[in-house]
């Protein structure tokens, strides 16, 4: 019987199903493809399994492997950058934005005070579907400039290289996708009958 | 006077840059008069917050859990992988 510090030996072949399905998620919450989730999440392991020495055996493994993910999906943002942002930027300047602006504007004012507490949502699996099926239902190009602001917290500059867009754009593409975010939630969710 | 599609977009963006000094005045003092916009301050102020749970991946979050998703790897994905770490190691 090992004793209780699993850190200080790592074991990958263990790791898989220790990690594996939260690094799934990870990506999946981040990227528009499953498949694209899964091929990220094996060259998280691969690219652990080279770096094993570079580990320190004190960090917890499944930190070490999110921060891995975690470059992994920056950097396939930005290979994929010019095909799939330059689309959803173009969009930005289409008449068919004002109509959606209008819209928004309409939503906004038919929407009430949201009376739960994000606390109360934290573990309630239902909302989150609707949370997620929200976040599906952006543009791409909005998914991920939200998806690395709000959720991993990274600065503007740092998005805006990733993404290759301008700060003006960049602003632009945040607003759009929390108003649109909000609509979402008050129609699938805190305005519903 | 601004209007709320202005005011919406400066509340927005005032979590991703600092505001002028008039931007701020004029956000401030809208907010004062007209409740939508407050709403609409306070509604994108809930979405960031469940955000950052959402995306947070330490030992207790909603990924764990399984709460937020419960997909997994498929049964080929896993096996696959784990064939190449156990191949990665040899």
């Amino acid at each position: 019987m090992k004793n209780h510090t699993p850190d200080k030996k790592p074991d990958p072949s263990s790791w898989v199903d220790q990690h594996g399905d939260v690094l799934y998620r990870f990506a999946l919450l981040r990227v528009e493809d499953p498949h694209v989730a899964e091929d990220l999440v094996q060259e998280t392991f691969i690219s652990a399994l080279q770096g094993l020495d570079r580990f320190r055996g004190g960090s917890q493994v499944r930190t070490w492997l999110v921060g891995i993910l975690k470059h992994k999906i920056i950097d396939y943002f930005r290979r994929t950058t010019r095909e799939v942002v330059s689309s959803d930027l173009s969009a930005l300047d289409e008449p068919s934005d004002e109509e959606a602006i209008n819209r928004m504007a309409d939503a906004r004012a038919r929407a009430g005070t949201w009376q739960d507490t994000p606390d109360n949502l934290l573990e309630n699996k239902e909302f989150w579907k609707a949370f997620v099926g929200c976040m599906d239902g952006l543009k791409p190009a909005f998914r991920r400039a939200f998806a690395l602001r709000e959720m991993d917290g990274l600065n503007t500059e740092e998005i805006c290289k990733i993404l290759d867009i301008t700060s003006t754009n960049l602003w632009v593409i945040l607003h759009r996708a929390r108003a649109k975010l909000r609509d979402c939630l008050e129609i699938t969710w805190f305005g519903r009958g | 006077m601004r209007s709320c599609k202005e005011i919406g977009k400066l509340v927005s963006e005032s979590h991703d840059r600092r505001l002028s000094f008039y931007e701020r005045l004029s956000v401030r003092m809208h907010l004062a008069m007209c409740l939508l916009c407050r709403n609409f301050s306070k509604q994108i102020q809930f979405i960031r917050r469940l955000t950052k749970a959402a995306g947070e991946s330490g030992p207790d979050s909603l990924l764990v859990e399984g709460t937020l998703l419960d997909q997994s790897l498929t049964p080929e994905a896993k096996s696959r992988i784990k064939k190449m770490v156990s191949r990665g190691r040899s």
